[in-house]
């Protein structure tokens, strides 16, 4: 079993001095292993959705909730669930997923305010805030508190109301589950200064899941301001795709990285003159790559 | 030890290079610009690397592929996570 260790992991005169897995046939064989998630992993989640696939479970109960939470910490008011604010969400979403933006005004040009005018509600203060690629409510509105622009809104004492949508679908090259929070106040409910106002505390928090066509609204609000019995997104696949390629990957890098290390002090020690590539150098760009990977996978906000 | 020591300048360049490249990363608006900034860092990680390499009058083939697959790790693990 010693042996077997020390020939994969640590320089050794059975491997050269050179640990086996950071020999040119290991890493084409992680490149492999890589690439077939790369490749195969979307074609599986399309063909078998129950056994692989994202787990989520965002219910709109929750993001109020989790936003009232926040307000009530803070001396505020809460926000009651509002039919037409949720319905100008979904919406905001479903344009975003048609016209393939990322962004609080569509490439051509279009506001939220539109959506929300459309929506039939007369706003004297409105704001937005975005957010993809979460897989349940609390890491939304913590990633929300956490972006100065968003927790701003989140604290308005401005809004009165606000309405959510929920909807999964592809954006930017992306399966992603988008999560759109509008806040208003309309004129008799108008709680600050008053005042028409177009004043845009708009904020978009993202992360990003997996693949499938188009924006279907699978969350939106019911035709009705009570939070009770509203929509939820919510599967759980026999294997979460999104964790299992994150931690692959992770692994893969993690090990990689460990036997760098670890061969850099024996080779060191031991005095052993070899020629290779420098050890340094590698685990400077893994370590970057891990950093990235650990931030893209689990979220950022915008 | 000695050989990082030796080459200390070389090490915080590079360093502040993929750092560079993961702010670019980080804070592009869009995956256009995401690929764009991790296939640079990939290849500056190897253009680097190989460098100093020939500076050191110590390249092989070998070396020039064990650059090329870990760059082509690299790679793989964020496309796969921007996915």
């Amino acid at each position: 079993m010693i042996k077997f260790l020390k020939h994969y992991f640590v320089p050794h005169s059975s491997n050269d001095h050179r640990a086996r897995i950071l020999h040119p046939s290991f890493l084409s064989f992680f490149i492999v292993v890589l690439l077939s998630l790369l490749i195969v992993a979307p074609h599986i989640k399309q063909a078998y959705p129950a056994v692989l696939g994202v787990s989520t479970n965002i219910s709109i109960n929750e993001l109020v909730d989790y936003t009232n939470q926040k307000r009530s910490e803070n001396g505020l008011p809460s926000l009651s669930l509002s039919s037409q604010l949720s319905s100008a969400a979904s919406g905001k979403a479903m344009d975003m997923f048609t016209n393939n933006y990322w962004a609080h005004v569509s490439p051509s040009g279009t506001t939220p305010w539109f959506f929300i005018r459309n929506a039939g509600y007369n706003y004297v203060y409105a704001g937005e805030n975005l957010a993809r690629g979460f897989d349940n409510a609390s890491d939304i509105v913590n990633a929300w508190m956490a972006s100065p622009s968003h927790r701003e809104n989140i604290l308005s004492g401005n809004y009165s109301e606000v309405g959510f949508a929920v909807q999964d679908g592809s954006l930017t090259g992306s399966d992603t589950i988008l999560v759109v929070q509008m806040f208003g106040s309309q004129n008799s409910t108008n709680v600050a200064q008053g005042g028409v106002s177009d004043d845009v505390q708009a904020s978009v928090v993202e992360t990003e899941i997996t693949p499938v066509p188009t924006g279907v609204p699978v969350a939106s609000a019911p035709e009705s301001t009570n939070a009770q019995g509203v929509a939820a997104l919510t599967s759980q696949p026999l294997v979460d795709s999104s964790l299992a390629t994150r931690n692959i990957s992770l692994f893969i890098m993690m090990l990689l990285i460990v036997v760098l290390a670890v061969e850099l002090v024996v080779i060191d020690r031991k005095k052993i003159e070899r020629i290779v590539s420098h050890n340094l150098d590698h685990i400077i760009f893994l370590v970057i790559i891990v950093i990235a990977a650990i931030i893209i996978g689990g979220g950022s906000v915008l | 030890m000695s050989s990082i020591k030796e080459h200390r300048a070389y090490y915080i360049f590079f360093t502040l290079i993929q750092i560079l490249g993961l702010v670019i990363l980080l804070t592009a608006p869009n995956q256009k610009i995401q690929l764009t900034a991790i296939l640079l860092m990939a290849f500056s990680y190897f253009v680097f690397a190989i460098a100093h390499h020939m500076m050191n009058h110590d390249l092989t083939a070998k070396i020039v592929v064990e650059y090329a697959l870990f760059a082509s790790i690299g790679l793989a693990v964020v496309m796969l996570l921007l996915r």
